[in-house]
């Protein structure tokens, strides 16, 4: 049965959820001032839900996956490409001196959004292979390619060390 | 491998300065969303009517989807009961279960049964005395004759010891029974004058990990070898920060890591996580991602696998696979470790269970119906 939850509810609910939805916005989006954004939507849309959602812990996915599916239709838009320009990939040199490796968020910001994305669910939210087709309305076959393509990536940008090949095996 | 990409991801996203919750301007904008939502609802349903009419006057009509029709198909995966903490009933194999008169405050592993605290049956607030009982793999329930003013007990999955603490004028005294033979074979008195950490009546956890005995406090701890008898300081220990030993390991819950309680040496950096808790070995350690999913490290080798099922709450079992209940439809699942395949069956509504967890902080769930 639905309850009916209030305003001072969704507020405490709010405070409790933000950090966490904007920790992972900041590694879909790669910027505060965006990330800051994404959740506010994400929040505000789930608002619009708030009295069919059951409990806080139902609202807790409900959000994430609000924020997931807004930032896929920000990824969408034609012309989405906030990050900086693709470089070409550098030659792996990183695990020799892991000083010199390029900072995560630079390398996470040569991905294409959709790859970003899928690295940010599968290793940050530990989503599953099926979770995060779901979350990004596409095919789990999709998913799987471009985690490798974009571990591929990583992998040249960051090292084996932080990419082992056999990264990905989990589904 | 401790620098790995999920690491990476935890420790920049943790060092991540979260600004405050604009919650205010959240709720301003959900409110209007709400209501464009409720117009634009009204406005499709005047649509639907002059929809119909043009349907049957024979023409097509486009279909467009918007922004808000999402509905998340996870939502219900994470809602449900909550466990009532109400069980009595412990059920040691699917044929044999033992009903106790009152809840056990603390249920422990053992080689030789399972080791339970239990309060005054006419107690609803489960104060102390607390009494000690064995009950073995037949379900037959032994009375240890021990009588404790704390709940301060442990045990260990493959050694058929119970370890306790009772407080002292200048500290406390640590004892060992043998589970086999009913007698004591340790009595080591831990005189904490001039040391630090003081333990106070109720903050002192007891851990057995072989031939020691670890006891930590607020701030500090004792590592006490029971067949010698030797007292050293454990830095390493202190409540809020590291409770448990298991297999010679302890998880840091503020530094996210998994260390060698003798040494202090890193074996496994996880990252920021929920909650999280070493198997009973050691060998493993479960943690819960903010997303609900859980993951289980292979401390060793730093291999990181995504349980296939999602769960509140969990225990082990006693060779170190995760248990939990899946509230939403009440199962009851063991996970591989190793592949994180879980598999359960539906568990019958009004009946009841307890998970044994880590040493002193032992998880027990109910399901009433």
């Amino acid at each position: 049965m639905a309850r009916r939850q209030s305003d001072a509810e969704f507020t405490e609910f709010v405070h409790a959820a933000w950090p966490a939805l904007y920790r992972t916005a900041y590694l879909l989006v790669g910027d505060t001032g965006l990330a800051e954004d994404l959740v506010q939507t994400a929040l505000a849309k789930t608002y619009a839900s708030w009295g069919k959602l059951r409990e806080l812990r139902a609202a807790r996915a409900y959000a994430r996956t609000t924020l997931v599916n807004t930032a896929s239709s920000w990824f969408r838009r034609k012309g989405w490409r906030n990050e900086r320009p693709t470089e070409r990939l550098r030659e792996a040199a990183y695990d020799e001196d892991p000083s010199v490796r390029p900072a995560l968020m630079q390398a996470l910001a040569q991905l294409p959004p959709r790859q970003r994305a899928v690295i940010v669910l599968r290793f940050y939210d530990d989503l599953s292979v099926a979770d995060t087709a779901r979350a990004l309305s596409c095919a789990e076959g999709t998913v799987k390619s471009q985690t490798s393509d974009a571990l591929s990536s990583l992998r040249a940008l960051l090292g084996e060390t932080v990419v082992p090949l056999d990264s990905g095996a989990h589904s | 491998m401790t620098d790995d990409l999920a690491t990476l991801l935890r420790h920049e996203a943790d060092a991540l300065h979260v600004p405050g919750a604009p919650a205010y301007d959240i709720v301003s904008a959900g409110q209007r969303r709400r209501r464009r939502r409720r117009a634009a609802r009204a406005v499709v349903a005047a649509g639907l009517v002059t929809a119909v009419g043009i349907f049957a006057s024979g023409l097509s009509w486009g279909h467009h989807s918007g922004s808000d029709h999402f509905e998340p198909a996870d939502a219900g995966v994470l809602s449900g009961t909550e466990p009532t903490f109400t069980a009595k009933t412990i059920r040691l194999t699917p044929q044999v279960s033992v009903t106790l008169e009152q809840r056990p405050v603390i249920q422990l592993y053992s080689s030789a049964g399972l080791v339970v605290l239990t309060s005054p049956p006419d107690d609803p607030h489960q104060r102390p005395p607390y009494h000690l009982s064995l009950i073995n793999a037949q379900g037959t329930r032994n009375d240890l004759g021990v009588t404790l003013s704390t709940s301060w007990v442990s045990a260990e999955y493959d050694q058929p010891y119970v370890a306790w603490a009772v407080p002292t004028t200048h500290g406390f005294e640590v004892v060992v029974r043998d589970l086999t033979t009913g007698r004591d074979v340790a009595q080591v008195p831990v005189d904490v004058r001039g040391r630090h950490p003081m333990p106070s009546h109720h903050g002192l956890v007891i851990s057995l990990d072989g031939d020691t005995v670890y006891a930590t406090a607020q701030g500090g701890g004792y590592a006490i070898d029971w067949r010698t008898g030797d007292v050293t300081d454990a830095p390493l220990l202190s409540i809020g920060r590291v409770v448990g030993v298991h297999g010679g390991r302890v998880l840091d819950y503020q530094a996210h890591q998994v260390k060698d309680v003798a040494t202090g040496r890193l074996l496994l950096d996880i990252g920021p996580h929920g909650n999280g808790s070493l198997s009973p070995d050691g060998r493993y350690v479960l943690v819960t991602r903010d997303s609900g999913a859980i993951v289980v490290y292979d401390v060793q080798t730093g291999t990181r696998v995504r349980m296939s099922a999602t769960f509140g709450v969990w225990g082990w079992t006693p060779d170190g696979r995760p248990l939990g209940l899946v509230s939403d439809d009440s199962r009851l699942v063991t996970c591989d470790p190793v592949d994180g395949d879980c598999t359960g069956t539906a568990y019958p509504s009004g009946r009841q269970l307890a998970l044994p967890g880590e040493s002193g902080y032992a998880v027990q769930i109910g399901v009433t119906g």
